[in-house]
């Protein structure tokens, strides 16, 4: 996210800086590490609020929601990469959710899924087992994959709660197979999502995986697969992030040569927030008005037009942002899109 | 029946990511009487460097894990002369706060240099046996049989050695080993070097099947802790049997229980043991000084 920050903040000053009332401003940002956790999101959140930033991005729900309950009062525009569906319920008029929340996504995940499976004419995929994260979002993901999955005349025989941070699911990937699952959905960071497919495939598990937020990104999952043709039968939730296109392959390309590792699609999330925000600030003529700011969002996002990274089309009522992501399959080392959503 | 045997063959692989760890651990605790709460944070930047090790000059991870674990062991060294070792005459308590400090240092200081990203590592072995349809992953095998291999060494040492049995008075009695000539403060430092080196062993070892990554100092530092203190302090065979308990008891519990628990199995047992026993299973009151 910094780097995404970074390479946006080095575009917009490297073309002027922001322009607002006949006078260009060099835009700049501040870092707070919000280990996210709640009680350090807050911290963060009041530490760079009371210094007057128009603009705070949170990485996740485990601090947007908790920063939530400020952000109005000590004026600042909260935008979060936040799947949980009450990011946006509570009539904050200064949040701005930049991805699609699990309302949204996974149902088009789901039927996306079932029907690329059926075209394919893949073995029985009728029972799930899911391996959740034991958060918010992980508990959202299930518990709105459950809802479409049964809908569709399917079944959820186990749901595995898993810890992001532990090593090893020797024992949850034994209890999960010991239901004899067709389909294994995942809604894991790119690390215990690499060892748990490794885990699932190494005890003899043939069966479909579906991938959920949050590592749908290729690049960082495919080194972590000792078996890639795990992931041949697999769909994945992702974002035009994962898809080749020329502007996100050159802002890639940009990342890896300036910080030396790859860009994630948090990083292309955080480059279209800063584009995004000084957009809106040059058409609101104020750098500092963050009502008024906010309120010019939804024509903003509509400028910046094909020049969202994240492929943004517009911003809703109550803040969020919409896209059309594609679901992805894996096919000849890279992922394609089998179709648009909606 | 298939599931059953399935599930004993994951327990004992787990068992054995657990084993090493907390006989280094315990045999610290034994000799320095300081629960040594940075010793996984240690074993990590071991495996970093093996990591490294092979990224940089293309060696295999064969090659890779020995350098891991001499540097293990190096570090075993610096904080024997630089944290503990100053610490000798001072109570136990101290060297406690010291480790505690050590954590959060090796672990800020490896995120810097490495950052947060997971590195994969390929053994070479991939290959999975599947005997009367129990999967057995062969990289696990040869990860059992070598930390039973280590710990054999260990015994090896500490009762066949001169060192080790200078390490073993050291345990029972630091005053009275020297009383007869032992340098404790030279033991100290000899048994941080080995408990590192366990410690980067175990780390290099658990990387081989899933990652090496410097955020996972702390989650590694729970289980050890319990499956050390279930074994009693200071016990290393004790520890070794919890660690395959432990690694026993997830495994069963998750697929005939519920996989919900898997993290709680092991603060249960813990619980459970420090109620009944509170010296943990094989340990001795007078150990617990």
């Amino acid at each position: 996210m910094e780097g995404g920050f970074d390479l946006a903040i080095d575009d917009i000053n490297g073309a002027g800086g922001v322009k607002v009332g006949g006078v260009s401003y060099k835009l700049a940002r501040d870092f707070c590490d919000d280990q996210s956790t709640g009680t350090a999101g807050i911290a963060c959140g009041r530490r760079l609020g009371t210094l007057g930033y128009p603009m705070i991005m949170s990485c996740c729900s485990f601090t947007a929601i908790p920063v939530e309950a400020f952000n109005e009062q000590d004026k600042f525009i909260l935008m979060a990469s936040s799947a949980v569906p009450e990011f946006t319920t509570k009539g904050n008029k200064l949040v701005v959710r930049l991805i699609e929340s699990t309302v949204d996504s996974v149902p088009n995940l789901v039927a996306q899924s079932i029907k690329f499976y059926d075209d394919k004419k893949l073995p029985s995929q009728r029972a799930v087992v899911m391996a959740v994260t034991a958060s918010d979002l992980g508990n959202q993901w299930a518990g709105a994959f459950k809802t479409v999955w049964t809908a569709a005349g399917r079944q959820v025989v186990d749901v595995v709660p898993v810890d992001a941070n532990s090593t090893d699911f020797t024992a949850q990937v034994g209890a999960a197979l010991n239901k004899k699952p067709d389909v294994v959905a995942l809604t894991t960071n790119c690390a215990p999502t690499g060892i748990l497919v490794n885990q699932f495939v190494e005890q003899g598990f043939k069966g479909l995986f579906v991938f959920g937020t949050p590592c749908t990104d290729l690049a960082a999952l495919k080194p972590l697969i000792k078996k890639p043709d795990a992931l041949t039968n697999a769909t994945f939730d992702i974002s035009t992030w994962a898809l080749s296109d020329q502007r996100v392959d050159a802002l890639k390309a940009t990342f890896q040569k300036r910080f030396g590792f790859p860009a994630e699609w948090t990083t292309g999330i955080a480059y279209d927030a800063v584009h995004l925000l000084v957009r809106s600030m040059e058409m609101a003529g104020t750098i500092s008005d963050v009502k008024q700011i906010r309120a010019t969002m939804p024509a903003a996002v509509k400028a910046m037009g094909k020049g969202s990274i994240m492929g943004y089309t517009g911003l809703d009522d109550v803040g969020n942002l919409q896209m059309h992501p594609p679901v992805g399959v894996y096919q000849d080392g890279k992922m394609i899109a089998v179709s648009a959503s909606k | 029946m298939e599931t059953f045997f399935q599930t004993g063959v994951n327990g004992l692989t787990l068992g054995s990511s657990y084993a090493l760890m907390a006989v280094g651990i315990t045999l610290i605790f034994g000799v320095l009487n300081i629960p040594h709460i940075a010793l996984p944070h240690v074993g990590l930047i071991g495996a970093m460097v093996m990591v490294t090790t092979m990224a940089v000059l293309g060696v295999s991870y064969w090659v890779a894990l020995p350098v891991g674990v001499l540097v293990g062991m190096a570090v075993g060294v610096l904080t024997a002369k630089l944290v503990f070792g100053p610490l000798i005459h001072a109570p136990p308590l101290n060297g406690f706060i010291a480790a505690f400090g050590l954590m959060v240092f090796v672990e800020s200081g490896t995120l810097l240099v490495w950052g947060p990203d997971p590195r994969a590592v390929s053994t070479g072995i991939d290959a999975v046996l599947v005997l009367g349809g129990v999967h057995i992953v062969m990289q696990r095998v040869v990860i059992v049989l070598l930390t039973l291999v280590a710990l054999a060494l260990l015994a090896l040492v500490l009762r066949r050695t001169d060192i080790g049995m200078a390490m073993r008075a050291v345990t029972q009695d630091h005053h009275g080993a020297a009383l007869v000539g032992i340098d404790r403060a030279n033991i100290e430092m000899i048994t941080l070097a080995i408990g590192s080196g366990l410690a980067a062993f175990s780390a290099g070892l658990a990387a081989s099947v899933s990652f090496a990554n410097p955020n996972i100092g702390i989650v590694l530092l729970v289980k050890s802790f319990a499956v050390v203190v279930v074994g009693g302090l200071g016990s290393v065979s004790g520890a070794l049997i919890a660690a395959f308990l432990l690694g026993l008891i997830e495994s069963y519990g998750a697929v005939y229980g519920s996989p919900t628990l898997v993290e709680f199995y092991a603060l249960g047992l813990l619980l459970g043991v420090l109620v009944v026993r509170p010296r943990g299973l094989f340990g001795r009151l007078e150990s617990i000084r």
